[in-house]
């Protein structure tokens, strides 16, 4: 399945979906070894959405400044230098992806990506294999891919959309992978790379262009699974209705990264209240969310599968 | 549901004294006659008075015999019954508490106190009643958590075997969960009861979409209904807002409960979700009525004036056969009427039963109207699991001409999902080539599909090629083109049928097997 050509297509297109120019400025100079500060914050201090995200950022009871954050300096000294970088990057994919064409859904698209966010973040910060907030940013970006192939094969994904008509989402994915011949989460890891953002795509153990792989660490590993747990967790969020099956899945991911029952059931609210939280603060339209208790209640039953 | 009035029977020999009893108590009371003790006992078997006023005096039985006998037959030996004399002696007044009488009321009475004295017996038999139901209510509720508890903990013994075949390891599975999920119904419906006697249950209101509600209760009963083999579906029977200001959870917790209890008690048939908007009513402020109507067993009167108190079922017959809880109407007509509406219920027994909730919109200026079920949510949003896909096309033999790589891969997708083996084919040359191969050969293609604009040879001469030498199986053309002439054109060539593109996967598969089911 994975045709490689089919990738370099993709993120070689001029209408590929990136960060803005401000973000992709942060991301290199973070890289540098040795980075100026102040040019750091001067380049943040350019942006005013990425301004207002860090100012907010810092001064959310979630981070605990302990005291009131009024200046961009030290803004950017509380979050530290890649953690700028990575929420610029969310700032701007977000800002600049909101729309596009009719037949995709923008609004569910972000709703399910900041699901993954806040499902990712609580389980970093349960498991402390990941920092709380640089799992945030891979979860939010970790199905960027999709809109990566809205953007740059729009009519045949508007057709695929039109043709599939009413479809679930593993039905989306599944023709998504026969259409264009290439895996959402492999696509958003590679794209995630190319804006600093490496650990997917070394946990996933793909090769860069050149054919290398680089070492692997637990922390890579520990992002993939989070991020995978987090998806399963977002669809219990946003979907409508839920199937036992797709319950068992979340249970079963989340065991994956040694969150048990219990424990999912007592992150559950905090997810839930975080979800809303941030729905309100990036103006993401959030769907009313009951208990964990009672999406097991309203679980609906999946038929086994039948030939006429 | 509206508050009945309550049934009081009055029983005198003297005309004169049953028009002043009626008179005094016809404005507020459901107020039955009888001039007899024994006219009394007929009229009790098919009026459920729950009060009798009854003269002591009067031929034939007197009013203690009659209060006797009513209080000695098991349909009626829970009425209040208070006599009326013009002798209200220490002996008489305590012949009349041994007999069972509540009260004795000496003539003339004052109307003010007899009103008084019927409002307390009323209450304390309402008091009673509730007691008693609650008791009831217990004994079910111990059956009702105990039965799925035995299958829990029976299974889960079971699943300590090691020698388990995988599949009774995965009927024990399944039981557990099943009688999980019920256990942790039934605890929620007992928390929200709890909650509202307590008068603590809010709501939370929030913009919602009344459609896109519909359509989750719908997608979430669909399976329990078509495992009963009931039909379940929703229809608008006005334009309705396109957004209202509600509680969602709770709006939808209605809506689940009442079609719930529809496929419970349906049999045969099924149960329909209506919505109607309600605006332009005097003096009322515009609402949403949401009619959840179902073809089973139906309700008789005097269980409708039962239904919605917490803990009743209607009668034990009824929650034997059916099992229940007894909560759900009750709490959702407290939740109707937390969200600014009501509950209703009209019924009749064998025809059917219909519930109709009602709840506020909130303010509604510069809100559109929806006309259509299918107008409500992102047309892209994925919806939710219903099952698994119907694999409508299994064993088809489909050859697919297209020249497309994209459409090619997206009709493999679509037609392999269905259950057909495609094989594809990217010119008109190679169709006509590969088909007329097939035909001659044991594996005949079940229908071509045809795109109309390929190089080497185009669909429309394909087709005609095809026709021309005699071949006789089914060919839908495919084309992009939206104008009357091309699809005839596609007709005039020699195809059975046509799709335009962008093609809808249901739209083709129906095509499909209906030029393929009519060769």
């Amino acid at each position: 399945m994975n045709d490689a050509a089919a990738y370099l297509a993709i993120v070689a297109s001029d209408r590929l979906p990136t960060p803005g120019p401000v973000a992709l400025e942060l991301t290199a100079l973070v890289q540098q070894v040795d980075v100026d500060f102040a040019d750091v914050v001067r380049v943040v201090a350019s942006d005013p959405a990425i301004c207002a995200r860090a100012l907010r950022a810092v001064n959310s009871a979630a981070h605990g400044a302990g005291r009131r954050v009024a200046t961009v300096d030290d803004a950017v000294r509380l979050l530290g230098l890649r953690g700028i970088a990575r929420l610029a990057i969310e700032v701007s994919v977000l800002e600049r992806n909101r729309g596009g064409i009719a037949e995709f859904d923008y609004g569910t698209f972000w709703a399910d990506a900041l699901a993954r966010a806040v499902a990712a973040q609580v389980l970093g910060r349960l498991t402390r294999r990941v920092p709380a907030d640089e799992a945030f940013t891979y979860g939010l970006l970790s199905t960027i891919g999709r809109l990566a192939l809205v953007s740059v094969h729009t009519d045949v994904y508007r057709q695929m959309l039109l043709t599939l008509g009413r479809a679930t989402a593993a039905e989306r994915e599944e023709a998504e992978r026969a259409v264009f011949q290439v895996d959402v989460e492999l696509l958003s890891a590679l794209m995630l790379r190319s804006w600093g953002l490496p650990a997917l795509h070394v946990a996933l153990g793909a090769p860069m262009a050149d054919g290398e792989t680089l070492p692997r660490t637990e922390r890579d590993t520990a992002t993939l699974r989070i991020c995978r747990a987090a998806g399963h967790v977002a669809g219990l969020l946003t979907a409508g209705s839920v199937s036992r099956r797709q319950l068992a899945a979340a249970m079963q991911a989340l065991a994956d990264v040694s969150v048990g029952a219990e424990l999912a059931a007592e992150a559950f609210p905090d997810i839930v209240e975080g979800f809303r939280d941030s729905g309100a603060l990036l103006a993401i339209r959030t769907p009313v969310v009951g208990t964990l208790a009672e999406i097991y209640a309203h679980a609906t039953e999946v038929p086994a599968q039948t030939n006429p | 549901m509206t508050e009945p009035r309550r049934k009081i029977l009055i029983v005198d020999d003297d005309e004169w004294n049953l028009d002043l009893l009626e008179q005094v108590l016809g404005e507020r009371f459901e107020v039955r006659r009888a001039s007899s003790g024994e006219a009394a006992l007929a009229s009790l078997r098919e009026f459920p008075a729950e009060l009798v006023l009854l003269d002591v005096v009067m031929p034939g039985l007197d009013g203690y015999a009659t209060c006797e006998r009513i209080l000695q037959a098991p349909e009626t030996r829970r009425l209040k019954v208070i006599l009326l004399s013009g002798n209200g002696g220490r002996a008489e007044r305590l012949r009349g508490y041994a007999v069972g009488a509540s009260d004795f009321l000496v003539k003339p009475f004052d109307p003010d106190e007899l009103l008084a004295k019927v409002d307390v017996f009323l209450a304390l038999k309402t008091a009673q009643d509730e007691s008693r139901a609650k008791s009831d209510f217990v004994a079910n509720l111990s059956h009702e958590i105990r039965t799925p508890m035995t299958a829990i903990l029976g299974y889960s013994e079971n699943l300590r075997d090691g020698n388990l075949t995988p599949a009774a390891r995965q009927e024990a599975i399944d039981t557990i969960w099943r009688n999980g999920q019920h256990l942790l119904e039934l605890v929620n419906n007992i928390l929200d009861l709890s909650k509202i006697e307590a008068g603590c249950m809010t709501v939370e209101p929030g913009v919602c979409d009344p459609v896109e509600i519909v359509h989750e209760v719908v997608a979430m009963m669909r399976a329990r209904a078509v495992g009963r083999g009931l039909a379940l579906d929703a229809v608008l029977e006005s334009p309705v807002p396109e957004r209202i200001v509600s509680d969602r959870t709770r709006l939808k917790q209605i809506l689940i409960n009442l079609v719930g209890n529809g496929l419970k008690f349906t049999e045969r048939g099924g149960v329909r979700i209506g919505v109607r908007f309600v605006d332009g009513e005097p003096g009322r402020e515009p609402a949403l009525e949401f009619v959840v109507a179902d073809t089973g067993i139906g309700i008789d009167r005097a269980t409708i004036e039962t239904l919605g108190r917490p803990y009743v079922q209607g009668d034990a017959s009824t929650t034997r056969r059916f099992g229940g809880s007894g909560l759900g109407l009750s709490i959702s007509r407290q939740l109707a009427r937390l969200l600014g509406g009501d509950l209703t219920i009209d019924s009749e027994p064998g025809r059917g039963s219909q519930f109709t909730v009602r709840i506020a919109t909130g303010p509604l200026d510069g809100v559109p109207l929806v006309r259509s079920l299918d107008a409500g949510g992102a047309r892209s949003a994925p919806v939710a699991e219903t099952g698994a896909p119907r694999r409508q096309l299994a064993q088809r033999r489909i050859l697919l001409a297209e020249d497309g790589a994209d459409n090619q891969r997206l009709f493999r997708f679509v037609l392999q999902k269905a259950g057909a083996e495609v094989v594809v084919v990217e010119n008109g040359r190679e169709a006509v080539d590969c088909a007329l191969a097939a035909a001659g050969s044991a594996q005949p293609f079940d229908v071509i599909l045809m795109d109309m604009q390929m190089p080497v040879l185009d669909g429309y001469s394909a087709t005609a090629e095809l026709r021309d030498v005699g071949y006789t199986g089914p060919i839908i053309g495919v084309t992009a083109h939206t104008m009357a002439a091309d699809r005839q054109r596609c007709l005039d060539m020699g195809c059975d049928r046509y799709a335009a593109k962008p093609v809808d996967r249901e739209a083709l598969i129906r095509t499909i097997l209906e030029v393929v089911e009519r060769r």
